[in-house]
Protein backbone atom coordinates (compact mmCIF):
# COMPACT_ATOMS: atom_id res chain seq x y z
CA UNK A 1 0.00 0.00 0.00
CA UNK A 2 2.47 2.44 1.66
CA UNK A 3 4.57 1.54 -2.37
CA UNK A 4 1.68 2.60 -4.43
CA UNK A 5 1.07 5.82 -2.18
CA UNK A 6 4.58 6.77 -3.20
CA UNK A 7 4.45 5.79 -6.77
CA UNK A 8 1.55 8.26 -6.91
CA UNK A 9 2.81 10.74 -5.40
CA UNK A 10 6.24 10.63 -7.30
CA UNK A 11 3.61 10.22 -10.24
CA UNK A 12 1.99 13.79 -8.78
CA UNK A 13 5.21 15.75 -8.44
CA UNK A 14 6.37 14.49 -11.63
CA UNK A 15 3.09 15.84 -13.22
CA UNK A 16 3.06 19.33 -11.53
CA UNK A 17 6.82 19.64 -12.22
CA UNK A 18 5.98 18.70 -15.87
CA UNK A 19 3.66 21.63 -16.07
CA UNK A 20 5.71 24.12 -14.28
CA UNK A 21 8.37 23.41 -16.83
CA UNK A 22 6.30 24.03 -19.41
CA UNK A 23 3.98 26.42 -18.51
CA UNK A 24 6.83 29.53 -18.71
CA UNK A 25 7.46 28.95 -22.16
CA UNK A 26 4.06 29.01 -23.55
CA UNK A 27 3.25 32.10 -21.65
CA UNK A 28 7.06 33.81 -22.78
CA UNK A 29 6.34 32.79 -26.27
CA UNK A 30 2.67 34.07 -26.31
CA UNK A 31 3.69 37.24 -24.95
CA UNK A 32 6.68 37.29 -27.29
CA UNK A 33 4.35 36.64 -30.36
CA UNK A 34 2.50 39.82 -29.34
CA UNK A 35 5.65 42.03 -28.67
CA UNK A 36 6.86 40.94 -32.47
CA UNK A 37 3.31 41.91 -33.98
CA UNK A 38 3.65 44.88 -32.12
CA UNK A 39 7.02 46.06 -32.66
CA UNK A 40 6.70 45.06 -37.03
CA UNK A 41 3.73 47.01 -37.39
CA UNK A 42 5.50 50.01 -35.46
CA UNK A 43 7.86 49.52 -37.86
CA UNK A 44 5.53 49.36 -40.57
CA UNK A 45 4.45 52.54 -39.78
CA UNK A 46 7.22 54.31 -38.97
CA UNK A 47 8.47 53.46 -42.69
CA UNK A 48 5.79 55.20 -44.26
CA UNK A 49 6.21 58.07 -42.67
CA UNK A 50 9.99 58.23 -43.85
CA UNK A 51 9.07 56.81 -47.13
CA UNK A 52 6.49 59.72 -46.83
CA UNK A 53 9.06 62.63 -45.60
CA UNK A 54 11.98 61.59 -48.49
CA UNK A 55 9.14 61.80 -51.21
CA UNK A 56 8.86 65.04 -52.91
CA UNK A 57 6.34 67.52 -54.59
CA UNK A 58 6.90 70.89 -56.14
CA UNK A 59 10.96 69.25 -56.46
CA UNK A 60 11.29 69.39 -52.58
CA UNK A 61 11.24 66.58 -50.55
CA UNK A 62 8.11 66.48 -48.62
CA UNK A 63 9.49 67.29 -45.52
CA UNK A 64 10.30 70.67 -46.50
CA UNK A 65 7.00 70.89 -47.92
CA UNK A 66 5.42 70.16 -44.55
CA UNK A 67 7.78 72.87 -42.60
CA UNK A 68 7.14 75.40 -44.72
CA UNK A 69 3.48 74.90 -44.26
CA UNK A 70 3.60 74.89 -40.74
CA UNK A 71 6.12 78.05 -40.39
CA UNK A 72 4.49 80.13 -43.02
CA UNK A 73 1.49 78.20 -43.82
CA UNK A 74 2.45 78.25 -48.47
CA UNK A 75 0.46 75.20 -48.60
CA UNK A 76 -3.09 75.52 -48.34
CA UNK A 77 -3.71 72.33 -50.27
CA UNK A 78 -1.36 70.42 -47.92
CA UNK A 79 -4.15 67.47 -46.72
CA UNK A 80 -4.19 66.71 -50.69
CA UNK A 81 -0.51 66.79 -51.23
CA UNK A 82 -0.59 64.52 -48.28
CA UNK A 83 -3.31 62.05 -49.22
CA UNK A 84 -2.24 61.62 -52.61
CA UNK A 85 1.40 60.06 -51.09
CA UNK A 86 -0.25 58.83 -48.36
CA UNK A 87 -3.59 56.82 -50.14
CA UNK A 88 -1.19 54.64 -51.74
CA UNK A 89 0.58 53.33 -48.75
CA UNK A 90 -2.24 52.87 -46.23
CA UNK A 91 -5.62 52.83 -46.30
CA UNK A 92 -6.47 54.26 -42.83
CA UNK A 93 -4.47 56.99 -41.24
CA UNK A 94 -3.82 60.17 -40.10
CA UNK A 95 -0.73 62.93 -39.95
CA UNK A 96 -0.86 65.97 -37.76
CA UNK A 97 1.36 68.27 -35.47
CA UNK A 98 0.72 69.18 -31.92
CA UNK A 99 -1.64 71.96 -33.25
CA UNK A 100 -2.86 70.69 -37.01
CA UNK A 101 -3.89 67.98 -38.51
CA UNK A 102 -1.84 67.71 -41.59
CA UNK A 103 -3.87 65.03 -43.57
CA UNK A 104 -6.47 61.55 -42.81
CA UNK A 105 -7.92 59.80 -44.44
CA UNK A 106 -11.27 60.22 -46.17
CA UNK A 107 -11.96 56.06 -45.97
CA UNK A 108 -14.98 55.86 -43.88
CA UNK A 109 -14.57 52.41 -42.33
CA UNK A 110 -11.78 54.43 -40.81
CA UNK A 111 -11.25 54.46 -37.54
CA UNK A 112 -7.93 55.79 -35.00
CA UNK A 113 -10.23 56.42 -32.59
CA UNK A 114 -9.24 55.22 -28.93
CA UNK A 115 -12.27 52.82 -29.54
CA UNK A 116 -9.99 51.13 -31.53
CA UNK A 117 -6.94 51.04 -29.39
CA UNK A 118 -4.79 47.93 -29.55
CA UNK A 119 -5.18 48.20 -33.21
CA UNK A 120 -3.49 51.62 -34.25
CA UNK A 121 0.16 51.89 -34.22
CA UNK A 122 1.77 55.19 -34.34
CA UNK A 123 5.05 56.92 -35.49
CA UNK A 124 6.86 60.52 -34.28
CA UNK A 125 9.79 62.25 -35.89
CA UNK A 126 10.63 65.67 -35.58
CA UNK A 127 11.47 68.11 -38.07
CA UNK A 128 13.29 71.82 -38.63
CA UNK A 129 11.80 74.53 -39.87
CA UNK A 130 13.47 77.71 -40.81
CA UNK A 131 15.41 79.02 -37.93
CA UNK A 132 12.86 81.24 -35.73
CA UNK A 133 11.09 81.03 -32.18
CA UNK A 134 10.20 77.31 -33.30
CA UNK A 135 12.89 76.14 -35.21
CA UNK A 136 11.77 72.11 -34.73
CA UNK A 137 8.34 70.55 -34.57
CA UNK A 138 6.99 67.47 -34.03
CA UNK A 139 4.87 64.80 -36.57
CA UNK A 140 3.23 62.24 -35.54
CA UNK A 141 1.49 59.57 -38.15
CA UNK A 142 -1.16 56.72 -37.04
CA UNK A 143 -2.15 54.49 -38.89
CA UNK A 144 -4.87 51.51 -38.24
CA UNK A 145 -2.85 47.79 -38.36
CA UNK B 1 0.55 -6.87 -1.68
CA UNK B 2 -2.10 -7.89 -4.13
CA UNK B 3 -1.06 -8.81 -8.02
CA UNK B 4 -2.98 -5.40 -9.32
CA UNK B 5 -0.30 -3.31 -7.03
CA UNK B 6 2.48 -5.73 -8.40
CA UNK B 7 1.72 -4.86 -11.81
CA UNK B 8 0.96 -0.65 -10.94
CA UNK B 9 4.41 0.16 -10.46
CA UNK B 10 5.90 -0.69 -13.74
CA UNK B 11 3.69 0.70 -15.92
CA UNK B 12 3.96 3.98 -13.76
CA UNK B 13 7.63 3.96 -14.43
CA UNK B 14 6.82 3.21 -18.05
CA UNK B 15 4.12 6.47 -18.31
CA UNK B 16 6.94 8.66 -16.55
CA UNK B 17 9.54 7.88 -18.78
CA UNK B 18 6.97 8.57 -21.47
CA UNK B 19 6.09 11.97 -20.53
CA UNK B 20 9.78 12.62 -20.00
CA UNK B 21 10.42 11.91 -23.53
CA UNK B 22 7.49 13.56 -24.64
CA UNK B 23 8.45 16.95 -22.42
CA UNK B 24 12.05 16.64 -23.81
CA UNK B 25 10.18 16.68 -27.71
CA UNK B 26 7.78 19.68 -26.43
CA UNK B 27 10.71 21.58 -24.87
CA UNK B 28 13.07 21.31 -27.69
CA UNK B 29 10.38 22.74 -30.14
CA UNK B 30 9.17 25.73 -27.77
CA UNK B 31 12.85 26.60 -26.99
CA UNK B 32 13.84 26.98 -30.81
CA UNK B 33 10.53 28.78 -31.60
CA UNK B 34 11.18 30.75 -28.87
CA UNK B 35 15.07 31.87 -30.05
CA UNK B 36 13.22 32.30 -33.19
CA UNK B 37 11.13 34.79 -31.45
CA UNK B 38 13.80 36.53 -29.40
CA UNK B 39 15.83 36.91 -32.91
CA UNK B 40 12.94 38.24 -34.54
CA UNK B 41 12.06 40.97 -31.69
CA UNK B 42 15.59 42.09 -31.57
CA UNK B 43 15.37 42.10 -35.47
CA UNK B 44 12.48 44.34 -35.29
CA UNK B 45 14.42 46.53 -32.90
CA UNK B 46 17.04 46.77 -35.22
CA UNK B 47 14.73 48.28 -37.62
CA UNK B 48 13.53 50.74 -35.56
CA UNK B 49 16.79 52.01 -34.70
CA UNK B 50 17.48 52.38 -37.87
CA UNK B 51 14.47 53.99 -38.92
CA UNK B 52 15.64 56.14 -36.19
CA UNK B 53 18.82 57.09 -37.27
CA UNK B 54 17.03 58.06 -41.07
CA UNK B 55 14.77 60.44 -39.24
CA UNK B 56 17.83 62.15 -37.41
CA UNK B 57 19.80 62.09 -40.66
CA UNK B 58 17.00 63.91 -42.86
CA UNK B 59 16.71 66.46 -40.18
CA UNK B 60 19.82 67.35 -39.98
CA UNK B 61 20.38 67.81 -43.85
CA UNK B 62 17.47 70.29 -43.96
CA UNK B 63 18.48 72.08 -40.99
CA UNK B 64 21.96 72.47 -42.84
CA UNK B 65 20.05 74.32 -45.38
CA UNK B 66 18.02 76.34 -43.26
CA UNK B 67 20.97 77.45 -40.99
CA UNK B 68 22.99 78.28 -44.68
CA UNK B 69 20.43 81.02 -45.20
CA UNK B 70 19.63 82.08 -41.79
CA UNK B 71 23.35 82.84 -41.19
CA UNK B 72 23.61 84.20 -44.65
CA UNK B 73 20.61 86.55 -43.86
CA UNK B 74 21.81 87.88 -40.37
CA UNK B 75 25.26 88.72 -41.46
CA UNK B 76 24.48 90.52 -44.16
CA UNK B 77 22.68 92.38 -41.99
CA UNK B 78 25.18 92.74 -39.97
CA UNK B 79 27.42 94.25 -42.89
CA UNK B 80 29.44 90.83 -42.97
CA UNK B 81 30.43 91.19 -38.65
CA UNK B 82 29.50 88.77 -36.34
CA UNK B 83 28.09 91.08 -33.21
CA UNK B 84 25.52 91.09 -31.03
CA UNK B 85 24.17 94.06 -32.25
CA UNK B 86 21.27 92.06 -34.52
CA UNK B 87 18.17 94.09 -33.76
CA UNK B 88 20.29 97.75 -34.93
CA UNK B 89 20.31 99.03 -37.90
CA UNK B 90 23.87 98.57 -38.22
CA UNK B 91 25.81 100.24 -41.30
CA UNK B 92 29.33 99.25 -40.71
CA UNK B 93 32.40 101.42 -43.14
CA UNK B 94 34.50 98.99 -45.09
CA UNK B 95 36.31 101.64 -46.59
CA UNK B 96 37.40 105.04 -44.52
CA UNK B 97 39.54 107.53 -46.06
CA UNK B 98 42.00 105.13 -47.60
CA UNK B 99 42.07 102.49 -44.87
CA UNK B 100 40.12 99.21 -45.72
CA UNK B 101 37.96 97.19 -43.01
CA UNK B 102 36.95 94.27 -44.63
CA UNK B 103 35.26 91.69 -42.38
CA UNK B 104 36.13 87.90 -42.83
CA UNK B 105 32.61 87.30 -44.30
CA UNK B 106 33.46 84.07 -45.53
CA UNK B 107 34.90 82.53 -41.90
CA UNK B 108 32.04 84.33 -40.19
CA UNK B 109 29.75 82.66 -42.31
CA UNK B 110 31.10 79.35 -41.93
CA UNK B 111 31.08 79.90 -38.16
CA UNK B 112 27.30 81.14 -37.85
CA UNK B 113 26.15 78.45 -40.04
CA UNK B 114 27.71 76.00 -37.50
CA UNK B 115 26.54 78.11 -34.70
CA UNK B 116 22.98 77.49 -36.54
CA UNK B 117 23.35 74.07 -37.38
CA UNK B 118 24.41 73.25 -33.53
CA UNK B 119 21.17 74.52 -32.33
CA UNK B 120 19.16 72.33 -34.72
CA UNK B 121 21.12 69.65 -33.25
CA UNK B 122 20.43 70.32 -29.63
CA UNK B 123 16.37 71.14 -30.98
CA UNK B 124 15.98 67.54 -32.46
CA UNK B 125 15.43 65.47 -29.43
CA UNK B 126 15.76 62.15 -30.52
CA UNK B 127 17.33 59.26 -29.40
CA UNK B 128 20.09 59.99 -31.69
CA UNK B 129 23.30 61.63 -30.41
CA UNK B 130 24.04 64.60 -32.32
CA UNK B 131 27.96 65.26 -32.08
CA UNK B 132 28.72 69.25 -32.11
CA UNK B 133 29.68 70.51 -36.22
CA UNK B 134 32.85 72.27 -36.35
CA UNK B 135 34.00 72.58 -39.57
CA UNK B 136 31.70 74.32 -42.47
CA UNK B 137 33.59 73.89 -46.13
CA UNK B 138 32.12 75.85 -49.21
CA UNK B 139 32.37 73.91 -52.56
CA UNK B 140 31.87 76.56 -54.52
CA UNK B 141 32.78 75.29 -58.05
CA UNK B 142 29.44 72.83 -57.55
CA UNK B 143 27.63 74.61 -54.83
CA UNK B 144 27.46 72.64 -52.28
CA UNK B 145 28.02 73.17 -48.53
CA UNK B 146 29.70 70.47 -46.59
CA UNK B 147 29.58 70.48 -42.62
CA UNK B 148 31.29 68.07 -40.22
CA UNK B 149 32.43 67.06 -37.23
CA UNK B 150 34.47 65.11 -34.95
CA UNK B 151 32.44 62.66 -33.45
CA UNK B 152 29.73 60.11 -35.56
CA UNK B 153 25.81 60.32 -35.32
CA UNK B 154 25.00 57.55 -32.55
CA UNK B 155 22.09 55.75 -31.28
CA UNK B 156 22.71 53.83 -28.35
CA UNK B 157 19.23 51.15 -27.05
CA UNK B 158 19.90 48.10 -24.47
CA UNK B 159 20.13 45.51 -27.35
CA UNK B 160 22.20 47.25 -30.20
CA UNK B 161 24.14 50.29 -30.98
CA UNK B 162 24.51 51.71 -34.53
CA UNK B 163 26.70 54.84 -35.36
CA UNK B 164 26.57 56.39 -38.85
CA UNK B 165 28.52 59.19 -40.55
CA UNK B 166 28.08 62.68 -39.28
CA UNK B 167 28.83 64.72 -42.17
CA UNK B 168 26.47 66.10 -44.61
CA UNK B 169 26.45 68.25 -48.10
CA UNK B 170 23.95 70.14 -49.33
CA UNK B 171 23.66 72.05 -52.53
CA UNK B 172 22.95 76.01 -52.11
CA UNK B 173 22.29 79.34 -53.84
CA UNK B 174 25.62 80.84 -53.35
CA UNK B 175 24.44 84.21 -54.22
CA UNK B 176 24.04 85.38 -50.83
CA UNK B 177 28.45 84.89 -50.74
CA UNK B 178 28.52 86.64 -54.22
CA UNK B 179 26.92 89.64 -52.41
CA UNK B 180 30.37 89.84 -50.09
CA UNK B 181 32.82 89.17 -53.12
CA UNK B 182 31.18 92.08 -55.24
CA UNK B 183 31.10 94.45 -51.93
CA UNK B 184 34.55 93.20 -51.58
CA UNK B 185 35.48 94.39 -54.93
CA UNK B 186 33.59 97.57 -55.13
CA UNK B 187 34.94 98.77 -51.59
CA UNK B 188 38.61 98.04 -52.63
CA UNK B 189 37.66 100.69 -55.89
CA UNK B 190 36.22 102.74 -53.79
CA UNK B 191 38.93 102.88 -51.68
CA UNK B 192 41.34 103.84 -54.72
CA UNK B 193 39.07 107.00 -55.89
CA UNK B 194 40.80 109.89 -55.76
CA UNK B 195 39.29 112.93 -56.82
CA UNK B 196 39.55 116.73 -56.22
CA UNK B 197 35.97 117.73 -55.08
CA UNK B 198 32.57 116.16 -54.59
CA UNK B 199 31.13 116.05 -58.35
CA UNK B 200 34.30 114.30 -58.95
CA UNK B 201 33.87 111.72 -56.68
CA UNK B 202 30.70 111.54 -58.12
CA UNK B 203 31.77 110.93 -61.63
CA UNK B 204 34.08 108.41 -60.46
CA UNK B 205 31.23 106.31 -58.08
CA UNK B 206 29.32 106.17 -61.22
CA UNK B 207 31.62 104.59 -62.78
CA UNK B 208 31.96 102.25 -60.68
CA UNK B 209 28.77 101.27 -60.16
CA UNK B 210 27.94 100.74 -63.79
CA UNK B 211 31.16 98.64 -64.21
CA UNK B 212 29.85 96.16 -61.16
CA UNK B 213 26.51 96.60 -62.66
CA UNK B 214 27.48 95.22 -66.36
CA UNK B 215 30.04 92.69 -64.92
CA UNK B 216 27.27 90.92 -62.44
CA UNK B 217 24.07 91.70 -64.82
CA UNK B 218 23.52 88.09 -65.20
CA UNK B 219 23.35 87.45 -62.01
CA UNK B 220 20.86 89.33 -61.18
CA UNK B 221 22.37 90.70 -58.03
CA UNK B 222 20.63 94.14 -57.20
CA UNK B 223 23.62 96.81 -57.02
CA UNK B 224 22.76 100.18 -55.69
CA UNK B 225 25.41 103.28 -54.63
CA UNK B 226 24.26 106.52 -52.97
CA UNK B 227 26.18 108.73 -51.59
CA UNK B 228 26.50 112.18 -49.80
CA UNK B 229 28.21 114.86 -49.37
CA UNK B 230 29.05 114.53 -45.28
CA UNK B 231 31.80 117.61 -45.40
CA UNK B 232 31.15 121.60 -45.68
CA UNK B 233 31.73 122.12 -49.57
CA UNK B 234 31.66 120.98 -53.33
CA UNK B 235 35.86 121.18 -52.76
CA UNK B 236 36.07 120.19 -48.81
CA UNK B 237 33.83 117.06 -49.24
CA UNK B 238 33.26 113.70 -47.36
CA UNK B 239 31.45 111.50 -49.58
CA UNK B 240 29.90 108.79 -47.77
CA UNK B 241 28.75 106.37 -49.92
CA UNK B 242 26.08 103.50 -48.82
CA UNK B 243 26.64 100.32 -51.10
CA UNK B 244 23.79 97.87 -51.22
CA UNK B 245 23.46 94.51 -52.51
CA UNK B 246 20.80 92.24 -52.61
CA UNK B 247 19.72 89.02 -54.41
CA UNK B 248 17.36 88.68 -56.94
CA UNK B 249 15.66 85.63 -55.18
CA UNK B 250 13.83 85.12 -51.75
CA UNK B 251 15.26 82.89 -48.94
CA UNK B 252 12.73 81.34 -45.98
CA UNK B 253 14.48 83.07 -43.23
CA UNK B 254 13.55 84.89 -39.72
CA UNK B 255 13.52 88.30 -39.60
CA UNK B 256 12.76 89.22 -36.23
CA UNK B 257 11.07 86.27 -34.97
CA UNK B 258 8.58 86.50 -38.19
CA UNK B 259 9.56 83.53 -40.58
CA UNK B 260 9.16 84.38 -44.04
CA UNK B 261 10.93 84.59 -47.84
CA UNK B 262 13.07 87.50 -47.37
CA UNK B 263 15.68 88.70 -50.08
CA UNK B 264 19.26 88.88 -48.20
CA UNK B 265 21.02 92.02 -48.08
CA UNK B 266 24.04 93.24 -47.63
CA UNK B 267 24.84 97.30 -46.86
CA UNK B 268 27.71 99.28 -45.42
CA UNK B 269 29.49 101.93 -46.00
CA UNK B 270 32.44 103.54 -47.63
CA UNK B 271 33.80 107.04 -47.39
CA UNK B 272 36.90 109.26 -48.74
CA UNK B 273 37.50 112.76 -49.87
CA UNK B 274 39.39 116.04 -49.03
CA UNK B 275 37.85 116.99 -45.63
CA UNK B 276 37.80 114.25 -42.68
CA UNK B 277 34.28 113.74 -40.43
CA UNK B 278 34.13 112.15 -37.25
CA UNK B 279 32.53 108.30 -38.05
CA UNK B 280 31.41 105.85 -35.66
CA UNK B 281 31.40 102.85 -36.68
CA UNK B 282 29.63 100.80 -33.82
CA UNK B 283 29.20 97.30 -35.87
CA UNK B 284 32.46 96.49 -35.30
Amino acid sequence: MSKGIAIAFVALVFTVAFIMMLLPIFITRINLVGIVNIETRQDTVQLMLLTLLSSTYDHKPIQQVIAEHIAMKKYPDIQKILSDKLDALTDCYKIQTTSEILAESKNPSCDLTTASSGKTFSAETNIPLPFGQNSTKKILMVING
Amino acid sequence: MSEKNKGLGPVVVIVIFAAIAVEGVLLTDLLGKTDTLIRAARETEILRVINEMEFAKHYLLQALTYSYYQAAYDLANNGGFQNSQSNSNCIPYWSEYGTLTIPEYETNLKTSVLNYLNKYGTNLKSDVTVPSYSLAEFDRANEILKASANNNLVLQTNTVTIQDDSSFQQKVDFTPILLFDIGKNIANDLNSVSASNYNDALNKIQTIQNKYSNTYGGSNVNILITTQNLGSSNENFAAQTTIILQTPSTYQVSKSNNVGEYPIQLRFYAIFGTQNVAISNACT
